[in-house]
């Protein structure tokens, strides 16, 4: 939903209720519809868990790439028509001038997110939103994606926000990681830090909820008691606190504010688990 | 020796009640919601209400009548609406608002009496081939397919001389062909449902195929059915008026509304009340179970669920 | 008073689940019954001791679920043998399979599918002791009860519908469903990959409890080598319809022996960063192939990345013991 605000694609009746979203120093909640139009797709691309369904099944891949750049001034249509093939060359996808005639239902899951990527691409956009773009994928295939991701983000310098739910592909991507709970950050910093010393016990606590490859002995997973709130009626105070265990009194009352716990590293949490022993920490495991 | 379920387990005591549970919404079934948006759609209401008005009114047919509905000479022929006779007299005298009333039984009893043959045949058949497929559904769908090849009125005429006239024959008539479209309806359900997960855990679990059918499948395509129910019963209605008109419906003296209108067409000119009223009924009863049948089927679908 | 359970006898030789050359095609098409078939699962041999988790691994479309179902016998097998409990199941008919499912369960990767919508959840719990006439209608509800309080339910919400609740919850009565006749044998097909992630653990540890609490064998059937790790004994890897790989856990994720396995660990992605920045993964090339016409010789050898030709592409190479309580299907096992 973050990421739809950042497009100003809030489905209807939702609005975004306030604030601001700079980009490039320009307010996108602000822009007229022609900018609007420049700007999601020019500048920014968005990529999707079921590329499926973001590509329309009765047109050719090439073709729809071809229209992603005619339906924004930046090449025009000789330009356009010279860049499919490159840009499928570009993510990886065999035989590219073959495959660009294909349909999408021709394409395995795999492929057709490379399509997707392409697509994103297009216009050169300075910033690619991601939003579990792996999700629906093998392993096998998601390796190769985050490696394709990777080496755009490093050859081209296009800014990935990726909007997922699997805290090692986190790991293995990005640079700062932002924690959201419940419609709020609740911990942000860069990625290494974040993991190794978490500060919220939410991200506390999901870095301890799934199993990971590398444990090295048996460990019981930590799982966070009861469900996600319903946005619709949040609880009082600190919107962890029904979950949380490590909740003071103060949590129920007054929602803590987001601060700087250490350098670049913010979190939203009166308690702090640095200040939480290790042995309470473990009777929780 | 009596089978005994197994025993108390001992609950290990870390697994404890998650507390979630505790803060379920209101309870709603899912037909209780289904209500909920029905009586929601106005049109739907609005119907129900005429439906309502037109069962009362056959229910009373059945003790009171103004007069009875077959006493003819009760005035002038042809007699326009008048204070004593609010929807006039027909062509015998016999006075109109009896004879409507009377056929709103006829016409409920032969489009529920009909509409609920047709789906039992349908829905037992439609479950049967979707759920055993093979050469039963072959067989059915071979059935079907070719009925639906021949005309429904060419089949009811004949039926209807071949087995005469009497309500019971009628309803038997319409039946024959109108199931066809119930069992199409309930055999395409069958065989999206049976692929389904929860029939799969049903066998899963060693349930026999008629539970499977019973409590699993049946449950589970009862919304379209009731709607497609519920279609079928104006359809019957007009079948009924139409046999009639043909002068192969419910014989005289009986008042069914699509006799009385073939006995007032030929008074169109001198007296077009005698059409218009049955005429009137009809329409009003066919739009009524029409609305309703809308109204369900938004009320059901779940793409409109949240 | 308390009656005593049926308790698998723990002397009973030999495994509790046997699966030898297990082969399942389902007919494409054609409608003549010519047409060509997808060879889901393609002669498959295992195992399954009493009391363990046999965690089964592959990517989508390797016919894992399908040979979860074969040995449910929810899917009858086109050839071969499973025995369950000393037992030949493929030959079972009728009543005489039913009587089976006492003592095998299955729980199914989508909890919203997997209940009927139209059945209250108590009577959801309470069908598996219908249907073999268990108890009276009093003795019935008590056991649901408990059965639900076991796997976290409330036991006062019997009479709600499964909508009502979360996808977690659903899946504890899944779990509730298929705990309540109390099976040795649960295949459990993808449990937690359909739910919310800060739930998963909860599944994960609700299983992991009810196996030592009541001696359940697993066959744990899933995608995420993660979470296969973390709850299995052994591990069974497959490819293209065919295990490629078993061994203990520790020994898979230690010392994989087939290309392939070691393909799939080296592609998931670490949670912890410092680790993750050494991660080098190994990308394979190409698609995988259709599972109508295989690959001949070894299957993986049209991706692999240590194929020798022409043996790997014509000579299908056995799963054979390569080293103790370690067995896998490769001509150079180990060598990437």
């Amino acid at each position: 939903m973050t990421a739809l605000s950042i497009l100003n694609l809030v489905p209807e009746p939702g609005r975004i209720s306030g604030g601001q979203i700079l980009f490039k120093n320009r307010d996108v909640v602000s822009m007229t519809s022609s900018e609007l139009h420049e700007y999601r797709g020019g500048d920014v691309a968005m990529i999707f868990q079921d590329p499926m369904t973001s590509l329309n099944p009765v047109l050719r891949v090439g073709f729809q790439i071809e229209e992603a750049m005619r339906a924004h001034s930046r090449f025009d249509k000789r330009q356009a028509k010279a860049r499919v093939i490159p840009l499928l060359e570009r993510v990886r996808i065999p035989s590219p001038k073959q495959r660009a005639r294909d349909f999408p239902f021709q394409f395995s899951g795999g492929m057709r997110q490379r399509a997707m990527i392409a697509m994103g691409l297009a216009n050169e956009p300075s910033l690619l939103i991601a939003d579990e773009p792996t999700t629906a994928l093998d392993v096998t295939v998601q390796a190769q994606i985050l490696e394709l991701l990777k080496e755009l983000n490093r050859e081209l310098g296009t800014a990935i926000i990726l909007i997922s739910h699997n805290v090692a592909v986190i790991s293995s991507l990005c640079t700062r990681v932002m924690v959201m709970y419940a419609g709020r950050i609740v911990e942000s910093g860069p990625t290494r830090q974040v993991f190794e010393h978490p500060e919220h016990p939410y991200t506390w606590s999901l870095l301890r909820s799934v199993p990971r490859v590398d444990e090295r002995r048996h460990e019981r997973l930590i799982s966070i008691q009861g469900m996600p709130p319903d946005l619709s009626r949040l609880p009082t105070g600190c919107t962890f606190h029904p979950r949380c265990q490590f909740k003071v009194e103060r949590c129920l009352r007054e929602e803590p504010p987001l601060e700087e716990v250490a350098a670049d590293q913010e979190a939203r949490c009166w308690v702090l688990m640095r200040n939480v022993s290790k042995e309470s920490q473990a009777a929780r495991t | 020796m009596a089978t005994v379920v197994p025993t108390a387990l001992e609950m290990p005591e870390e697994l404890q009640v998650v507390g979630a549970g505790e803060e379920l919404p209101e309870q709603v079934t899912l037909w209780q919601d289904a209500w909920r948006r029905l009586t929601r759609n106005r049109m739907a209401v609005i119907g129900l209400f005429i439906i309502a008005i037109f069962v009362v009114t056959a229910l009373v047919s059945f003790v009171w009548t103004p007069y009875p509905t077959w006493r003819q000479a009760l005035g002038p022929t042809y007699q326009g609406p008048t204070l004593l006779h609010p929807f006039g007299l027909d062509d015998y005298g016999r006075d109109l608002l009896s004879r409507v009333m009377g056929g709103a039984a006829i016409a409920l009893g032969v489009g529920v009496g009909a509409s609920t043959l047709a789906s039992t045949i349908g829905i037992v058949l439609g479950l049967v081939a979707g759920f055993y497929r093979g050469t039963i559904d072959w067989g059915i769908s071979l059935l079907i397919n070719i009925s639906y090849g021949v005309p429904d009125l060419l089949i009811a005429l004949i039926l209807v001389v071949l087995i005469g006239r009497g309500i019971q024959n009628i309803i038997l008539a319409i039946s024959v062909t109108a199931w066809l479209g119930m069992a199409r309806l309930v055999r395409g359900q069958t065989l999206a449902l049976r692929e389904r997960e929860f029939v799969e855990a049903a066998r899963s679990i060693g349930t026999k195929n008629l539970k499977i059918l019973t409590r699993h499948i049946l449950p589970n395509a009862l919304g379209p059915i009731v709607v497609q129910a519920t279609y079928l019963v104006p359809a019957a209605i007009i079948f009924e008026a139409f046999l009639s008109l043909l002068g192969l419906g419910i014989p005289p003296p009986a008042p069914s509304w699509g006799s009385m209108a073939s006995e007032g067409y030929k008074a169109l000119q001198i007296a077009p009340h005698i059409v218009l009223v049955p005429c009137l009924a009809l329409s009003l009863t066919v739009l009524a179970f029409n609305w309703v049948g809308d109204g369900l089927r938004d009320a059901i679908d779940p793409r409109m669920r949240r | 008073m308390k009656q005593q359970l049926e308790i698998v006898p723990s002397e009973r030789v030999g495994p509790l689940v046997s699966v030898t050359d297990v082969y399942k095609y389902f007919p494409t098409g054609g409608g003549f019954g010519r047409g060509a078939a997808v060879k889901a699962v393609d002669g498959v041999t295992f195992d399954i001791a009493a009391g363990e988790t046999l965690g089964l691994v592959g990517e989508s479309g390797c016919g894992k679920s399908t040979l979860g179902r074969v040995i449910m016998q929810l899917q009858p097998a086109t050839k071969g043998s499973v025995k369950f409990e000393g037992r030949e199941l493929t030959k079972m008919r009728g009543n005489e399979l039913r009587q089976v499912r006492q003592r095998m369960q299955i729980i199914f990767q989508d909890p919203y599918a997997s209940l009927n919508p139209r059945m209250t959840v108590g009577d959801i719990v309470a069908e598996p002791l219908k249907n073999f006439g268990l108890g009276n209608k009093r003795e019935r509800e008590k056991r649901v009860q408990e059965v639900m309080k076991v796997c976290g339910l409330n036991p006062n919400f019997t009479n709600r519908y499964p909508h009502e609740f979360s996808g977690g919850q659903r899946q504890r009565i899944g779990i509730a469903r298929a705990l309540v006749l109390t099976p040795s044998l649960i295949v459990a097909d993808e449990p937690i990959s359909a739910l919310d992630v800060s739930i998963q653990a909860q599944i994960v540890n609700l299983l992991e409890d009810l196996q030592n609490e009541f001696k359940l064998t697993y066959l744990f059937i899933a995608h995420d080598l993660s979470v296969v790790r973390h709850v299995s004994d052994r591990v069974a890897v497959m490819y293209l319809g065919k295990i490629v790989e078993v061994a203990s856990s520790r020994e898979v994720y230690d010392n994989p022996l087939h290309p392939y396995t070691k393909v799939l660990l080296s592609s998931i992605p670490y949670t912890d960063p410092e680790l993750e920045a050494h991660r080098k993964p190994i990308l394979l090339k190409g698609e995988i192939p259709s599972p109508i016409n295989p690959p001949k010789g070894c299957r993986f050898h049209t991706r692999c990345p240590i194929a020798q030709f022409p043996i790997c592409g014509e000579v299908e190479p056995p799963l054979e013991k390569k080293a103790d309580g370690h067995v896998a299907a490769c001509h150079f096992p180990g060598k990437l």
